[in-house]
């Protein structure tokens, strides 16, 4: 979960700062940067969220019954 | 701001819903504790707070859930399906809750196949649920302490725009604040997006009011339009009634009570009035009519140990039933019909849920054999 807090951290000035940004007039190339930036952010959160769902859940789990990447996947029971 | 000795950036302390009021703590005396307008500033909103206090008020809940017992616990509307559905969870941790799910489903509107894997504790739940057209739906939700929550919402869809919703909530001993924003967009000249605060504070210990307001400027070309409901909610133990009168002209009335301990029934009552553009024969030219739309929604729901049955009657017409049982601790049956006489139309859906585990362990605990932690439970079944 620390981990998951320290992503928290980056994500709440990132906005803070996306709010101040509202008063300024960009300049179309700038525009163009941001639009860029925020669709390849975009592609990185759609393949990257379930990925990162399952490594936050697999290295919270006790040591001796860490499943492998089967096992993860498969539904079928494990035990 | 009356107390110097609060650092501005420390909300919590200098809210004086918290039980312990900055002013108490022993401060060095100087200029901005002593000057007399300070001094009546503080000792005024020390006794507010102190009035406050002793009125007993407890947390009414955020808007959103005003009228939760009745149209999300007790109405089977939400979680009706139609088709069949299977479901695996795959369980493999209970602290943190692990858990993995693979869906099926045939002949409705869910997506024939989607995995999800969450991951929750008292603090935080992330989820992310992917389809087979790769449609994703994340939830990351953060409690920063009991009072503080932030939920971030995502939707994201080859081809189709996406959304992502920001949350945050406080919900402190006697209101509750709720600040939304849907894709919210900055780098324009002007905002853009949808924003939603609302507000409901308890009057008396039964009694609470709110407000909503809504900002939508999501067409970027059209102008921005903002809007202002209303609440109120009365809970009293075995009942609750609660009353929104929204700004498009809508009322809903809704009423809760525990009948029984195992049941519990539900009323909601809905009036919309619009305002619609009608084509008149004599004059050639649209005239404004208003419309008044109606829907009434009584509802039942019985809880028993291994079994939930839900039971739906609507004033349109649509009768509708919900069956849940869990026919094994690790299987569970939903079946759930609807069918309208009126209108000639019917609904029919069928679910298997099955609970699986990921070790040893936490299968021994799904079987009722062991229990949160790990001993032994008298009189369970030997595998």
């Amino acid at each position: 979960m620390n981990l998951l807090k320290i992503g928290l951290y980056y994500i709440i000035p990132l906005l803070l700062l996306s709010i101040t940004m509202a008063g300024l007039n960009l300049s179309e190339e700038s525009k163009e940067r941001f639009s860029n930036l925020f669709s390849s952010a975009q592609t990185i959160v759609h393949y990257g969220w379930l990925p990162f769902v399952i490594y936050l859940g697999w290295s919270s789990t006790s040591n001796s019954n860490k499943p492998n990447l089967v096992s993860l996947l498969s539904p079928l029971p494990s035990a | 701001m009356a107390a110097s000795n609060v650092n501005i950036g420390d909300m919590k302390s200098l809210s004086p819903l918290q039980g312990v009021y900055p002013i108490a703590t022993a401060a060095e005396p100087g200029f901005w504790s002593t000057n007399p307008v300070s001094q009546f500033l503080s000792s005024v909103s020390q006794t507010i707070s102190q009035h406050r206090q002793s009125l007993d008020l407890v947390n009414p809940g955020i808007m959103e859930n005003i009228n939760k017992e009745v149209s999300k616990d007790v109405f089977l509307s939400l979680y009706q399906f139609t088709g069949l559905k299977a479901d695996i969870n795959k369980t493999f941790a209970m602290n943190p809750v692990f858990q993995i799910a693979h869906s099926f489903a045939v002949g409705s509107k869910l997506p024939a196949y989607s995995f999800t894997s969450i991951i929750a504790n008292d603090q935080a739940l992330v989820q992310g649920t992917i389809d087979n057209e790769f449609s994703l739906t994340g939830r990351l939700n953060y409690s920063w302490d009991k009072h503080i929550t932030s939920k971030i919402s995502l939707q994201l869809a080859q081809g189709q725009p996406s959304m992502c919703q920001l949350e945050h909530e406080y919900q402190a001993n006697d209101f509750s604040i709720q600040l939304k924003a849907l894709n919210p967009d900055f780098t324009g000249p002007k905002y853009n997006g949808l924003l939603i605060g609302s507000i409901l504070q308890s009057i008396t210990s039964k009694l609470s009011i709110g407000m909503e307001t809504v900002y939508n400027a999501m067409d970027p070309n059209g102008p921005a339009q903002a809007a202002i409901s209303l609440a109120g909610r009365y809970n009293s133990g075995d009942w609750i009634a609660s009353a929104q009168l929204q700004a498009q002209g809508a009322f809903i009335g809704s009423f809760w009570r525990k009948v029984a301990p195992n049941l519990e029934a539900g009323l909601e009552t809905t009036i919309q009035i619009a305002q619609q553009p009608v084509m008149s024969e004599q004059m050639m030219m649209p005239t404004i009519q208003t419309t008044v739309e109606a829907n009434t929604v009584l509802g039942a729901k019985y809880e028993f140990r291994q079994a939930i049955y839900r039971g739906q009657l609507e004033s349109n017409g649509d009768v509708s039933f919900m069956l849940e049982h869990r026919i094994l601790p690790t299987i569970g049956l939903v079946f759930n019909g609807s069918i309208n006489q009126f209108k000639n139309t019917s609904k029919l859906g069928c679910g298997i849920q099955l609970e699986t585990a990921g070790n040893e362990e936490i299968m021994m605990m799904q079987n009722g054999m062991v229990d949160q932690n790990g001993n032994p439970i008298a009189g369970a079944p030997q595998m």
